[in-house]
């Protein structure tokens, strides 16, 4: 068989994989997955964080990721990656993994250090004063995704980066959510 | 001038500026594509009412969700109409939240501390 697909419904189950999505990532696309999302979290008042947190992501996979796809029905090129949402007992976990240039991996990598650095006063703080500032170059957003989602999780972030190809690394990112009230 | 009126789609919010009575609108959600290209034409418009009018201006926000690329507009608006204040014009800013979003009310004091207008929160 070449691929094992019981293995793999399984470890979904083990690992309470409540969405996940590998691929092109269109701006249609990420609102059906954040129907699909909303739909299933409705019942948790952390909906809204988590959803927000899943737009931050999936957005910056579409404009910033190092692989690209054109799709052919909207004429764009967007962004390829891996978005996985899971729950733990007391946890949802919202990741992602990108490849990034290796320029990009070495930025992310010191943004991340800093922002896990960071009181949620001092991240605040942050927030306010890069949204005054005009966006860093080569950002289509503001540059504020990584600093936003930094304040909404309840855990310092979990990333790593890993040698992909000659000239991109994987970049992962893990966003951590209480399940119960603050 | 023209009012300024846009539907709500999934990404982006309604947009309902009445250029008689300037009371402006802003309700939805929002996390376009490009938050950049979709606020422009709303930029555009306040940046020619604020020139050639001079009736009080009254906005209203009123978000469920907007992503970290739409904050950056809101601030932009929030500027055009902190400059026109300090040059007397006068202007009110309502920011709705859904009294259980704590989120939102706290995006709305943060704008209020980001700009110097008249600027209230209001829960729903």
């Amino acid at each position: 068989m070449p691929f094992d697909l019981l293995k793999y419904y399984n470890d979904m189950n083990k690992s309470r994989i409540l969405m996940t999505f590998k691929g092109a990532i269109s701006q249609e696309l990420l609102v059906e997955l954040g129907s699909l999302v909303r739909n299933q979290l409705q019942h948790d008042d952390k909906i809204q964080r988590i959803f927000a947190v899943f737009v931050e992501m999936a957005q910056n996979i579409l404009h910033y990721s190092a692989e690209k796809d054109l799709l052919q029905h909207i004429g764009k090129e967007v962004g390829v990656g891996v978005i996985v949402i899971s729950e733990q007992e007391e946890m949802y976990s919202i990741s992602s993994g990108n490849a990034v240039t290796k320029a990009d991996a070495e930025r992310l990598e010191a943004q991340c250090r800093h922002l896990n650095a960071l009181t949620k006063e001092e991240l605040k703080k942050l927030y306010q004063e890069r949204r005054k500032q005009s966006p860093p170059e080569g950002s289509k957003g503001a540059g504020l995704g990584l600093i936003d989602m930094a304040r909404k999780s309840d855990k310092p972030f979990e990333f790593s980066l890993q040698p992909l190809t000659s000239d991109t690394s994987f970049f992962i990112l893990n966003v951590s959510i209480h399940k119960t009230a603050k | 001038m023209t009012n300024l009126i846009i539907a709500e789609t999934k990404t982006t919010p309604s947009i309902n500026f009445d250029a008689q009575t300037g009371v402006l609108n802003i309700a939805g959600e929002s996390y376009p594509d490009s938050a950049m290209q979709f606020y422009q034409q709303v930029l555009d418009w306040l940046n020619q009412y604020i020139a050639t009018t001079t009736q009080p201006i009254t906005l209203n926000f009123k978000f469920s969700y907007f992503n970290t690329s739409t904050s950056k507009c809101i601030l932009d608006m929030l500027s055009l109409l902190e400059a026109a204040y300090a040059k007397g014009r006068v202007v009110e800013v309502t920011w709705h939240y859904r009294q259980d979003d704590e989120d939102m009310q706290e995006s709305g004091e943060e704008f209020a501390q980001d700009i110097n207008l008249p600027f209230s929160l209001s829960a729903y």
